[in-house]
């Protein structure tokens, strides 16, 4: 119930987070210079057809009388039409949307994955070889620019070994994860190498506390005191972090999806801006804050999963 | 507890994803005789082939851009089409015409036994529908082409008569155009303006069966195409790939067999591989640098001259385009059959240009800011060029990149001192281009703001000229008096920057753009 009461009262500090989003985005895009019709017919349409264009599309209103229309839209769940693909935006945003979440669900999976052991390991063999090796990993990972590694994976995996599909994302669930295998490991790498360094500190500084000596003269083993009281423990800021690096990953998605030739949420925009399709611009951004605030909802619940000591309240 | 479940949690995700990919491998081998690999002798039933953006309006009447443009060809046939070569019209769904004495009526006789994509029979209806719905729409962009039509009729079938307003010399290419390719009038009444945006049914060698928007394209064979034997392969897909390395990386890879619209670097790089073979068709796409003479030094014809003089357009083709550009002598595109032959291409004087600026009063140079758009490999090399040249006379270019839109923007509101302009032809005559030159007000002197004297009159006697060689004469004429208002500095050609798997043959592209894919075919290579 306190958990319930919890997550009621989050939801409603969103409403006006959502507000203040809506308001900047509607105001960034009419702020964007160019003009949508020319961006839709062609710099050499001629004066008469551009002028019938804003006419019909209402760009001749004032940002004001805009503004109303689009805040009416939002009110009946209508996120308007897209100007560029001739298609409800909602409809737009759902065929996109999967393609988004499934990428960033698997680029986080593979930053755990990669992320955890390596940063314990890291930890626990402090200044030794193998912690030495991980952390030029971590190094090299951090300084590699993603679009870069990208086109390396791209090249390496899918050109000259031909592992991986390099083609899009696929029309079965197999083609989806063959195809953003690599995308997610353009991802995960950078952040895997993030989570790792943090990881690593973390064990560190939680396998000098009292309480780690004092379940060791419990008797317990190395691997249960290294699960349940180190990693444990050294996961509570980690788990900041990755939820920070799940929000940089869906920016991220921009550079990924457009190198991979993925139809997600981060092209769609980038096209979205170029041809000034307001409110497809508007639409995507409005889905990715609410992402954010719902990935910031359930990392505070999981602080309370990690460590029982902290009360949601 | 919780923590285990995560420990587990995370352990399935690794062996499932290990899994996945090491089955991926198998797959992915086991594919590719199928795909077009050495196993199978017979052509290919799909061929793949990547572009960079995907179309967004399909309604032959109402689209703009390139991306729609290019692929109407698939699907979409008229009285007559330009040949593949682009330098001339040719008969299509007519077999022959007549034109009346006084010029203004086209009579059209049809082939026989003509089918839409649907199967159903090619009707005077439909022809009569087709017209009058792209004549009613003024406002759209490309009116243009039906603006000089009166009325048409259909007596029969297999007759149409075209009916103009006063006799021009672009009738046939402008009948060639999209706006008058037959569509199916029952599929236009059954799905309206609305669904028309997502295609239409028309006569062409293929017909759209699905379109994941922004995605890709799915193209099927059409079973009545009145050319026997034609289209060759069973389905073509477009698939969007924006960006230009995973285009060629995928080229590479097999994944797509064609890859259209490279930068020229890529083609350049791809020279070298042995799987693909590098196709630059000749294309109307221009290049040239246009003067906007509200700047201060600009104004002074003296500066233009000395900039033009200045110029090496030889050298900056080569090294910009990679050596696949045509260096220009016009601003019109170096394809065109109408290119005064007495203007040469710009020879660089440096000696000259400083004496002529500083005649104008400009001995110590000054300093320019020249436009382009950002992203364009070809336009950034230019401006780079353009720089290090000018400079050699004292005048300091500072280069302004500005995304499409903005770049868009400056260009109608003339904020800009030198722009790297482009042009391309959408019709197989140069009465398009040459509207746009000559009339000021369209484009306020082609992004000069200078008005050539006389060049409107003498476009408006070129468009009405039936005589070829008087025509060409006319249009002579009006290039000289351009080239002496050193207003442009023309630069280059561009070719269309394709390139195909060996095993593929007959993709075409015309100059104009349009994919003309009935006759492509993949085969084991």
């Amino acid at each position: 119930m306190e958990k319930l009461n919890y997550i009621l009262k989050r939801i409603l500090q969103m409403i006006p987070v959502l507000i203040i989003g809506i308001l900047l985005v509607f105001a960034l895009v009419r702020f964007l210079p160019g003009d949508t019709a020319t961006a839709i017919l062609g710099d050499k349409a001629r004066p008469e057809v551009l002028a019938a264009y804003r006419e019909k599309m209402g760009l001749n209103d004032s940002i004001f009388k805009q503004f109303i229309v689009y805040c009416q839209s939002l009110v009946r769940l209508d996120l308007g039409d897209s100007t560029q693909y001739n298609m409800p935006v909602a409809t737009l945003l759902a065929s996109r949307m999967k393609v988004t979440v499934l990428l960033t669900l698997m680029a986080t999976a593979m930053t755990v994955v990669i992320g955890l052991p390596l940063g314990y390991l890291s930890g626990i063999r402090k200044d030794r070889l193998t912690d030495q090796g991980i952390r030029s990993f971590a190094l090299l990972g951090l300084s590699l620019p993603t679009f870069w590694v990208g086109l390396m994976l791209m090249l390496i995996f899918g050109v000259q070994l031909r592992w991986f599909s390099i083609s899009g994302w696929g029309e079965t669930w197999i083609d989806h994860v063959k195809g953003l295998f690599l995308p997610a490991l353009t991802e995960a790498i950078f952040a895997a190498s993030v989570i790792i360094r943090n990881v690593r500190n973390n064990v560190v500084d939680v396998r000098g506390q009292d309480y780690v000596d004092f379940a060791r003269c419990k008797g317990l083993g190395g691997f249960r005191v290294g699960c349940m009281h180190v990693l444990r423990n050294a996961m509570i800021p980690t788990a900041t972090l990755l939820s920070i690096r799940i929000i940089s990953m869906l920016g991220g998605t921009v550079i990924v999806e457009n190198i991979y030739s993925l139809q997600g949420m981060g092209a769609l925009l980038v096209g979205a801006v170029s041809s000034r399709d307001y409110a497809v611009v508007q639409g995507a951004v409005l889905a990715f804050i609410l992402v954010v605030l719902a990935i910031n909802l359930l990392t505070d619940i999981l602080y309370s999963v990690l460590d029982p000591r902290i009360a949601l309240k | 507890m919780n923590f285990k479940k995560l420990v587990c949690l995370a352990l399935a995700l690794v062996t499932a994803l290990s899994l996945t990919a090491c089955g991926g491998s198998e797959t992915e081998e086991a594919q590719q005789p199928a795909d077009g690999g050495a196993a199978d002798a017979a052509p290919a039933d799909t061929i793949v082939i990547g572009r960079a953006y995907d179309s967004d309006n399909l309604d032959p009447v109402v689209q703009v851009g390139n991306y729609n443009i290019w692929i109407l060809d698939l699907m979409l046939e008229g009285l007559v089409q330009c040949t593949d070569d682009g330098s001339a019209v040719e008969p299509c769904l007519a077999t022959d015409w007549t034109v009346s004495d006084d010029g203004l009526t086209y009579t059209f006789n049809l082939k026989e036994g003509l089918c839409f994509s649907d199967g159903t029979p090619v009707t005077g209806e439909d022809w009569v529908f087709s017209f009058e719905r792209a004549m009613s729409m003024p406002d759209e962009s490309w009116y243009f082409t039906v603006e000089n039509i009166a009325s048409v009729e259909a007596p029969d079938d297999t007759t149409f008569i075209v009916h103009l307003k006063e006799v021009s010399a672009a009738t046939l290419p402008n009948l060639s155009m999209w706006t008058c390719g037959v569509q199916s009038k029952a599929y236009y009444e059954q799905v309206g303006d609305e669904g028309y945006v997502n295609g239409f049914i028309g006569t062409g060698p293929y017909m759209l069966t699905d379109w994941s928007k922004g995605e890709s394209m799915t193209f099927e064979a059409n079973p009545y195409y009145h050319i026997e034997g034609q289209p060759v392969t069973k389905n073509i897909l477009m698939r969007v790939i924006a960006d230009d390395n995973s285009r060629v990386m995928q080229l590479q890879s097999g994944d797509i067999d064609v890859a259209i619209n490279l930068s020229m670097d890529s083609l350049y790089q791809l020279e070298s591989d042995d799987r693909v073979v590098v196709d630059p068709s000749t294309s109307c796409e221009t290049r040239f640098l246009a003067l906007n003479t509200s700047n201060e030094y600009l104004s002074n014809p003296k500066v233009r001259q000395a900039l033009s003089m200045a110029t090496d357009p030889t050298t900056i083709t080569s090294v910009a385009t990679y050596g696949y550009g045509e260096v220009a002598s016009t601003v019109l595109p170096t394809v065109s059959a109408y290119i005064d032959p007495s203007i040469p291409v710009n020879q660089q004087d440096l000696e000259g240009a400083k004496k002529l600026l500083a005649e104008a009063g400009y001995p110590d140079g000054f300093s320019l800011d020249l436009m382009i758009c950002s992203g364009k490999t070809v336009e950034e090399s230019i401006a780079t060029l353009v720089k290090e040249q000018w400079a050699q006379i004292g005048v300091d270019v500072r280069i302004c990149s500005y995304e499409k839109v903005t770049y868009t923007d400056n260009l109608y509101g003339l904020n800009f001192d030198v722009v790297v302009d482009y042009w391309t032809d959408d019709i197989c005559d140069p009465s398009e281009f040459m509207e746009y030159l000559c009339d000021f007000d369209l484009c306020s002197g082609f992004d000069t703001n200078y008005k050539v004297e006389g060049i409107e009159e003498l476009n408006d006697q070129a468009s009405r000229e039936l005589d070829e060689t008087a025509r060409k004469e006319l249009y002579y004429e009006i290039q000289q008096r351009i080239a002496d208002a050193y207003i442009y500095i023309p630069i280059c050609t561009i070719p269309y920057a394709n390139a195909e798997s060996v095993n593929i043959s007959n993709f075409v592209q015309t100059p104009l753009g349009n994919l003309r894919l009935a006759t492509m075919t993949k085969t084991a290579g």
